[in-house]
């Protein structure tokens, strides 16, 4: 390979390298774990899953990949792959139809993960409570730790019930592992 | 059921029926347009939903229409709010693309009954705007296909808006016992509402989105293409995924 053969030519010949002092290591790795908690750590994968909702905070979801709220910029992205995801996002009264694939899709998700409520209806039924269609809200079926309120919540609303998500994953210990 | 929905009502009803259809068309739009124009069009979607909240106090504008009229006026910094978002909108709509359609069957079209801006991109007839027709909309033009009815709405809500009747913006409803069916056509097609009445109060009620006959016709047109080729059908037919479970 003629690229080897420049680097060979072009470097002088390596000296054999100590085995670096066990000390510095460990404190490198405790700075750098430190500093990839607050800059990696700060980055969620969401996985949106509407339980049938009127399509509102579906909408205003989708504002918030736009130009205005640009949630990429804050480190939170949307993604397909539930296996890919940290949180699960769930709007709408969780209707019938959609009972296995909430749970399914949460089952698909490693370690640690967070489920979030966007809107009444996610949270409790909201218009849609008592109706023989849908079962009042996502927490009978999946354990919820974020409920973001309003009929729908504004994208702002949305966003800083996120970024407390993100707050809480910078600051989480151990390092983030994810089911293979 | 005779029910005289004041004219300032009637007229502002249609601001927020198009301000609705634009913003949702723009979001629509901005989907399938991506890069600049898709931001661009997002922005001006969410600079149209924040004077809505100025002027009707919620961002989508739910439950601020009542029957026999609006829950409240609009706000007294309404005009100006959406004036200004709309003419930010208009001044840049020129250099905004529309995007190609699909090849999509209009027999399938037909067969499922399907209605709204897909349709109609297809040169298929009906709008409920016209087809039986409800107030403010005799004599607007009201176009066809996403681009041209975002269009239509921007040029009907300035029309409006420049010279909005005053008066009062609601009527008090008789206690009657019956039963109706109504249509209205939403940004995604005619939304049809069935209900009964007994003594005033709702006895039963259906309502039924588009998207219910959509997701039919779009399993049609989904057989057979490239798993490449979903994604932007998906984005071009629009469906609400509820419709069909409610």
């Amino acid at each position: 390979m003629i690229w080897q053969r420049l680097l060979t030519r072009l470097r002088p010949a390596a000296e054999t390298l100590p085995d670096p002092a066990p000390e510095p290591v460990e404190a490198l790795a405790a700075r750098l774990d430190a500093a990839a908690q607050a800059r990696l750590g700060r980055s969620l994968a969401l996985r949106h899953v509407p339980t049938g909702g009127c399509n509102a905070c579906e909408l205003e979801l989708a504002a918030l990949t736009g130009v205005v709220y640009d949630l990429q910029r804050l480190g939170l992205r949307f993604v397909t792959d539930p296996a890919e995801a940290d949180v699960l996002v769930a709007t709408g009264p969780l209707t019938r139809a959609m009972h296995h694939a909430l749970e399914s899709c949460l089952a698909t998700m490693g370690e640690p993960r967070w489920v979030v409520a966007v809107g009444d209806c996610a949270v409790d039924g909201g218009v849609f409570k008592g109706s023989y269609a849908v079962e009042g809200g996502i927490g009978g079926t999946v354990p919820v730790d974020l409920l973001i309120r309003g009929c729908p919540p504004a994208p702002a609303q949305i966003l800083s019930g996120l970024m407390a998500l993100l707050a809480v994953n910078a600051s989480a210990r151990p390092v983030r592992r994810r089911r293979a | 059921m005779a029910v005289d929905v004041p004219s300032r009502a009637q007229i502002l009803r249609g601001v927020m029926a198009e301000l609705e259809r634009l913003a949702n068309h723009l979001g629509t739009l901005a989907g399938l347009g991506g890069g600049y124009n898709g931001g661009r069009l997002g922005y001006h979607r969410e600079q149209l939903c924040r004077a809505a909240h100025i002027a009707f106090g919620h961002r989508l504008m739910m439950d601020c229409i009542v029957p026999g009229g609006l829950a409240a006026d609009m706000a007294a910094t309404g005009p100006a709010a959406l004036a200004a978002a709309l003419d930010a909108l208009a001044a840049e709509w020129p250099s905004l693309p529309d995007p190609p359609p699909p090849a999509l069957s209009a027999s399938a079209a037909i067969a499922w009954a399907a209605g709204g801006p897909v349709a109609r991109a297809l040169g298929l007839p009906g709008d409920a705007r016209h087809q039986p027709g409800y107030p403010p909309y005799a004599g607007q033009p009201t176009g066809a296909g996403r681009h041209a009815e975002a269009a239509a709405s921007l040029a009907m809500l300035r029309g409006w808006l420049a010279s909005l009747p005053g008066g009062p913006v609601n009527t008090v409803l008789p206690t009657t016992a019956g039963e109706g069916l109504a249509v209205a056509e939403g940004p995604r097609g005619p939304v049809w509402h069935w209900m009964r009445l007994d003594g005033g109060l709702i006895a039963a009620a259906f309502a039924a989105d588009p998207s219910w006959r959509h997701w039919a016709w779009f399993e049609q047109e989904a057989a057979g293409r490239d798993v490449a080729d979903i994604p932007p059908l998906l984005r071009w037919f629009g469906n609400g995924v509820s419709g069909a479970d409610l």
